[in-house]
C-alpha cells in the first residue's frame, strides 16, 4: 500500500509513448492538456465537432491548469485514504475514452477483458485503459443529474432555486453515505484490496450516467419510458459494478470464475452483490421523486 | 427529499457519541464485545466480531477529545441559531 502514497516526482513518470510529445513536462506544472492544446493547434478544430461532450471537455481542459495547482500544494501527507498525487491521473481522459468508457456503462454485456492493466506497479491512466477508473465522467455525470433535476422539475412546475441545491446536496449526501459504507464493510471483512477511496467515488459516480439516461427518457417518453430505461440502465450497472469490482474484491481463483468453497470468498461474493445491488435502488430512489 | 448533507452530518455525530458511551467494563464484558475477549488467534484473518470489536474500541480512544470539541461548538451553534 506503501505505493499509493508516493509523491509527484515519481508518479509524474510518463507512459512510453507520450514522453516524446511532451519531452519537457515537469510534474504537470501547466497541465497535460495545455501542453496538448498549444503542440496540437490543428487539433482544437476536431475537437470542437464533439457536441456537448466537447463543452464538457473545454471547460475541464479551461480549469485544468487550478487541479494541477490544487495537486501540487495540498499538504503533503494528507492520509493514505486521500492520494491527491494520483488525483491528475483520474482525469487524464480523452473523447475516446469517454466514448468506449460510456459504451461501456450502458452495454456491459459483450466486453471480454476487465482486468486494469498496470504498469510498473501503478495503474495505467484511464487515457489507455477502458476499464480504469476515472473521476470525469461521474463528475460530469453529476452536474447533469443536476441539471436535468432542475429541468424535470421546471417541467412539472415545481422548481425553485432551494429545490435545486435540495437536490444537488441530497445526491452528494447519498454518494458519500454509499462510499463510507462500502469502505466500512470493506474493512469489516477484511478484504486487503487496493481500491482507493477515490476509486469507491468513481465506482458510485457511474451510476449517475444511467440515472440521466433513465431521466431523459422519462421526460421525453412519459413514465413507460422512464421506466424502461431505466430497468435496462439499472441492469447494466449492476453488472457493470459486480464484474468490476470482482476483480478487486476476490481471490484470484474466484475471479476466474471458479467456484471456491470457503467462508471468506463467500462473504466476499456477498459482499460485491450487495455493493452491485445498492446501484439500481440508489438509481430508482434518487430519480423516482423527480418524475412524479 | 429532506436527506441533505446537514442531516448526514448531524446523524453521523450523533452515531460516534453513541458509540463513544458503550462503557466497557460495565456493558460490552457482559455482551462479549469486551476488547480483550476472544481475540486471540495470531494466524487467520480475524472475523467479523473481532473486527467491529476493535473498530468500537478505536472509536473510542481516538474520538474521545475531538468530540468534547465537537460536541460543544454544537451546543453553542443549536443554542445560538436554532
Amino acid at each position: 500500500m506503501g505505493k499509493k502514497s508516493r509523491k509527484n516526482g515519481e508518479n509524474g513518470k510518463k507512459i512510453g509513448e507520450n514522453s516524446e510529445k511532451n519531452p519537457e513536462k515537469k510534474g504537470g506544472k501547466n497541465g497535460k492538456k495545455g501542453k496538448k492544446w498549444r503542440k496540437n493547434p490543428e487539433k482544437i478544430g476536431k475537437r470542437r465537432e464533439v457536441g456537448w461532450a466537447g463543452l464538457y471537455w473545454s471547460v475541464l481542459v479551461r480549469t485544468g491548469p487550478y487541479w494541477s495547482i490544487l495537486v501540487r500544494t495540498g499538504p503533503p501527507q494528507l492520509c493514505r485514504w486521500l492520494p491527491v498525487g494520483r488525483l491528475k491521473y483520474y482525469f487524464a481522459v480523452d473523447s475516446v475514452y469517454v466514448g468506449r468508457k460510456l459504451r461501456l456503462l450502458l452495454f456491459p454485456f459483450r466486453h471480454p477483458d476487465w482486468q486494469v492493466r498496470y504498469q510498473q506497479d501503478t495503474p495505467v491512466a484511464p487515457r489507455f485503459d477502458v476499464n480504469a477508473p476515472d473521476l470525469y465522467i461521474p463528475a460530469m455525470a453529476f452536474l447533469t443529474y443536476i441539471l436535468l433535476a432542475g429541468l424535470a422539475l421546471g417541467t412539472q412546475n415545481r422548481f425553485s432555486p432551494d429545490s435545486l441545491g435540495l437536490v444537488a446536496s441530497s445526491a452528494l449526501a447519498w454518494l458519500l453515505l454509499e462510499v463510507l459504507s462500502v469502505l466500512l464493510s470493506l474493512y469489516l471483512v477484511t478484504v486487503s484490496t487496493d481500491l482507493t477511496p477515490i476509486d469507491l467515488l468513481a465506482f458510485a459516480g457511474y451510476k449517475y450516467v444511467g440515472m440521466i439516461v433513465g431521466l431523459l427518457a422519462g421526460l421525453l417518453l412519459g413514465r413507460a419510458g422512464y421506466y424502461a430505461a431505466l430497468s435496462w440502465c439499472c441492469l447494466s450497472s449492476f453488472i457493470f459494478t459486480i464484474r468490476t469490482l470482482r476483480l478487486k474484491l476476490l481471490s484470484e481463483a474466484a475471479a476466474e470464475g471458479v467456484p471456491v468453497r470457503g467462508a471468506r470468498n463467500q462473504l466476499r461474493m456477498y459482499l460485491t452483490t450487495a455493493i452491485g445491488a445498492a446501484q439500481p435502488l440508489l438509481m430508482y430512489w434518487l430519480t423516482s421523486h423527480l418524475l412524479r | 427529499m429532506a436527506f441533505t448533507l446537514y442531516s448526514l452530518l448531524q446523524a453521523s455525530l450523533l452515531i460516534v457519541n453513541a458509540v463513544a458511551v458503550l462503557h466497557e467494563e460495565r456493558f460490552l464484558r457482559h455482551v462479549g464485545w469486551g476488547s480483550d475477549q476472544g481475540i486471540g488467534g495470531f494466524g487467520e484473518e480475524p472475523g467479523i466480531k473481532a473486527q467491529l470489536t476493535n473498530l468500537i474500541r478505536s472509536i473510542r480512544t481516538v474520538m474521545r477529545v475531538p468530540l468534547i470539541a465537537l460536541n460543544s461548538i454544537t451546543i453553542v451553534l443549536l443554542l445560538l441559531f436554532g
